[in-house]
């Protein structure tokens, strides 16, 4: 039995879902992917949620400058330790520190973290509205979806495939896309799983 | 009034009681008060599933632990959907305009299929 897609998902996804309920508005694509974390399950795949201690201290951080009661950030940071813990892969995210087996060159030392973070845990997706900065990693870079804002601007959505020195390969795509992937029960495809 | 009980337990039983304890640094009798509050909290049926379970797979059982695992994960879901409403409702209320890339983010929808490049 194939084991569970592992996912990263950016800090700015779980902040972008609070401030969509802050706001009111519903089934935005950061509450589809945080709920489908939550249940464990995207589009009938099991998921295993990745995420580092450096993060999720960033994750934390970004609430109480919003403006977040300091109770509340803290007992979600703590939540989120333990859905990775208790995931189906039974993950540590103190674990998730080893950077020995990345060198990709990444100007933003914040990102170089994420991506090390992602490789350490064996993630197959690395999941990312700023699929820009990641860009200078190295991967094989995939023209996918277009993309348009509600303020009529148009975009490009990329997917970029990387493979770190010992070969484990990693995807790093953008949340609409992992949507749309799961809505068609293809998000195994895009997480190129070598099992 | 806190009341004594005594218990004759198999000793295999009581060495994971007080290994326990040693580990978290806690009493015997912490231990077992807490081992007998969780156990009368839960339902009859749950209770016998879990001793049935006990008595055949052992402490190791796989199945046994996956449920801790699964019992795990949903106390940890039901914390964060509490502290995500909480930290939606601090937000609205007191909170700053978050930067552009935070509220822009759920601003894109996909519109087409764009060739492979």
């Amino acid at each position: 039995m194939p084991s569970a897609v592992r996912l990263l998902l950016d800090i700015n996804i779980l902040v972008s879902d609070v401030l969509g309920r802050a706001r009111g508005r519903q089934g935005t694509a950061s509450q589809k992917l945080v709920d489908a974390v939550l249940a464990g399950r995207l589009g009938g795949t099991a998921i295993q949620l990745v995420v580092s201690i450096p993060m999720l201290d960033r994750f934390h951080d970004v609430l109480l400058r919003l403006g977040a009661e300091a109770r509340d950030a803290e007992v979600a940071r703590l939540a989120l330790i333990d859905l990775v813990r208790s995931g189906p892969d039974a993950l540590d995210p103190y674990l998730l520190l080893d950077r020995s087996d990345v060198s990709f060159p990444l100007a933003d030392e914040e990102d170089a973290a994420v991506l090390a973070a992602a490789f350490a845990a064996r993630a197959d997706l690395l999941v990312t509205d700023n699929l820009g900065d990641f860009a200078a990693a190295g991967g094989t870079i995939t023209n996918t979806l277009m993309a348009r804002h509600s303020d009529g601007r148009a975009r490009q959505l990329t997917r970029q495939a990387l493979r770190s020195p010992s070969g484990h390969l990693l995807t790093i795509v953008h949340p609409l896309e992992v949507l749309a992937a799961a809505h068609l029960g293809s998000l195994a495809d895009i997480a190129l799983r070598q099992e | 009034m806190p009341k004594a009980l005594s218990a004759t337990v198999p000793e295999a039983l009581e060495a994971r009681a007080r290994e326990i304890a040693r580990r978290e640094n806690r009493s015997l009798s912490n231990v077992v008060e807490n081992a007998l509050g969780v156990f009368t909290a839960l339902p009859k049926e749950l209770r016998d599933q879990l001793v049935a379970r006990l008595s055949t797979g052992g402490p190791d059982d796989v199945a046994l632990r996956d449920a801790a695992r699964e019992m795990m994960f949903a106390f940890a879901r039901r914390r964060y959907e509490e502290a995500r409403e909480g930290l939606a409702s601090s937000i609205l209320r007191d909170g700053p305009e978050p930067g552009a890339d935070l509220a822009d983010l759920d601003g894109w929808t996909i519109v087409d299929r764009a060739t492979a490049s």
